[in-house]
């Protein structure tokens, strides 16, 4: 992927399984966000393919790939001003089947079912990401694409975003999570694989690869040797 | 969320408007009248900007488009008000599908700068055929019988088609309203405040957008076909920039993020601009005033100060 003369990701090739919880991590400006803006369909690849279930959707608009069971969350909390925690289930909701019990359903088991007609603006911080998965779980996608879950919360929150993700998502869909809290990454990924400079620099198993001394320079700089 | 306070306060003011127009003789529902047609422009500009996010300075061509489809049509159809109309709402939704096909490929300044684009090249093909659009001199509404529903209607400045007017609008206002409660508008919001956001959910954004500058193409359509058959003449004025300009002042002294407060707008510009012309030759200076007060200290126009005194009543 190249903006211009800029080469964002180059040679990076994943292949995540059903019901593995995949994250990548890395410094910042390694091409994570990249990545997972060119797996939704945000931007569209220099070359390379983007295959969902053996289905090739590289040429597919975002919409498409959302409808085809490609879900995600973003970085930055990207609510609806004006709306209620409830409208927002609805609005994700294309599904009629999933009807108002269903999303009731989803609302108790995230714990935001005492909010429902509360607008979005006057939720906490937490409870606005943890909105942002219900959106995205309320799909009930094939493959979810997180984008620093935990960005801005607090322990107690944290905590409670890593529960949901090994009790509703492990297992059950492929996940490809991108995260810098590495409590976060070991907890909840089956394997990592680190970004560096647009390119894969290593992948395999939490354990290992944070072990991994290379890593260690590459994630937390030459201070990390010493 | 339907905004209750807000399409009380439109359908208000049209009440206002009908139950004066016999105490104030012919001229003034006439001025009445005109103010009605220019509400569906200052309300299309509304809907452009505030939810087709398409900050579109070519709404009056688009108004124009239905003022000469309804001369157009009336020369081929006859004196029949509502097939008229249609061809009003018709050639307003084309020409917006157009410009929004071609807008929708632009950044939102490049949008801005593209409307103003098609607003100059239309108002000078509109010059430049003169056997079609009259040119500076305008084209008269044929002489017909015109009928509305089977029943003869006298076309023109005057009360009958300030009630017509009138109902025709609170009618799209409350047919608004109903919709803003559904499903589908969420949708639109949803689109307008982040279109990539609503692409992740599965909605297609550019068709949203498209369809919504569609129908605020349709409603200035609309307009412009009343238009024309209030004046009962069409010159090259009404497709101008300066046309487009006012609509965006109408819509923001009303509060260009609410669909009601055009109405509101286009009263208090106009009214104002008619009062004043008795006193002093100055209008313009004095209104450019009032809207530079406006800008300064009601951002939100008059149906945002709702807004601010809510706020201001819970801090």
């Amino acid at each position: 992927m190249s903006f211009g003369a800029f080469r964002a990701l180059n040679d990076v090739s994943l292949d995540v399984g059903h019901g593995e919880i995949r994250a990548i991590i890395g410094p910042n400006g390694a091409g994570k966000t990249t990545f997972v803006n060119i797996v939704s369909g945000i931007f569209k690849p220099t070359s390379g393919r983007v295959t969902l279930e053996g289905r090739d959707i590289t040429t597919l608009s975002p919409q498409r790939r959302a409808r085809l069971g490609l879900a995600r969350t973003f970085q930055i909390t990207s609510l609806f001003k004006g709306m209620t925690v409830s409208e927002h289930l609805q609005l994700a909701v294309r599904d009629a089947d999933a009807d108002g019990e269903t999303r009731r359903e989803l609302l108790e088991q995230m714990g935001l079912a005492a909010f429902a007609d509360r607008e979005v603006d006057t939720l906490s911080h937490g409870d606005q990401r943890i909105l942002e998965m219900a959106m995205a779980m309320v799909l009930k996608p094939k493959f979810l694409l997180l984008d620093e879950p935990t960005a801005g919360m607090s322990i107690a929150e944290t905590d409670r975003m890593i529960r949901l993700i090994i009790e509703r998502l492990r297992g059950r869909i492929g996940v490809i999570i991108i995260e810098h809290d590495m409590n976060v990454v070991t907890q909840t990924s089956d394997k990592v694989t680190v970004l560096a400079a647009g390119a894969v620099a290593a992948s395999g198993l939490p354990q290992d690869v944070l072990r991994d001394p290379h890593v260690k320079e590459i994630y937390l700089g030459s201070a990390a040797n010493h | 969320m339907r905004d209750r306070v807000g399409i009380v306060t439109a359908l208000g003011v049209l009440a206002v408007l009908c139950a004066i127009a016999p105490l104030v003789g012919e001229f003034w529902s006439g001025v009445l009248a005109r103010c009605v047609s220019w509400m569906f422009l200052a309300i299309s500009f509304s809907l452009a900007y505030s939810y087709a996010n398409i900050p579109s300075v070519a709404q009056a061509t688009v108004f124009g488009a239905g003022a000469y489809a309804a001369v157009w049509a009336t020369s081929l159809v006859g004196g029949n008000m509502i097939l008229i109309m249609t061809a009003g709402v018709a050639a307003g939704a084309l020409i917006a599908l157009v410009f929004g096909a071609l807008l929708l490929k632009m950044s939102h300044s490049g949008a801005a700068i593209g409307t103003i684009i098609f607003a100059v090249t239309f108002s000078m093909l509109g010059n430049a055929a003169v056997a079609y659009t009259g040119g500076t001199d305008g084209l008269p509404m044929p002489a017909q019988a015109f009928h509305l529903l089977g029943m003869p209607f006298a076309v023109g400045p005057n009360i009958g088609m300030l009630l017509l007017g009138s109902a025709v609008l609170a009618a799209l206002l409350v047919a608004f309203w109903l919709f803003s409660g559904t499903r589908t508008w969420r949708v639109v919001r949803a689109v307008q405040q982040n279109a990539m956001r609503a692409q992740v959910l599965g909605y297609n954004a550019a068709g949203y957008r498209l369809a919504v500058f569609a129908v605020s193409g349709c409603v200035a359509g609309l307009g412009g076909a009343l238009y024309a058959l209030i004046s009962r003449h069409v010159a090259i004025e009404v497709v101008s920039l300066s046309m487009s300009l006012k609509s965006i002042l109408w819509a923001a002294v009303g509060g260009v993020t609410s669909i009601y407060g055009g109405p509101i707008g286009v009263l208090a510009v106009q009214l104002a601009s008619e009062l004043l012309l008795r006193w002093t030759v100055r209008v313009d200076l004095i209104i450019g005033l009032m809207l530079i007060a406006v800008a300064l200290w009601m951002p939100r126009g008059v149906m945002g100060l709702r807004r601010s005194r809510s706020s201001q009543q819970s801090q």
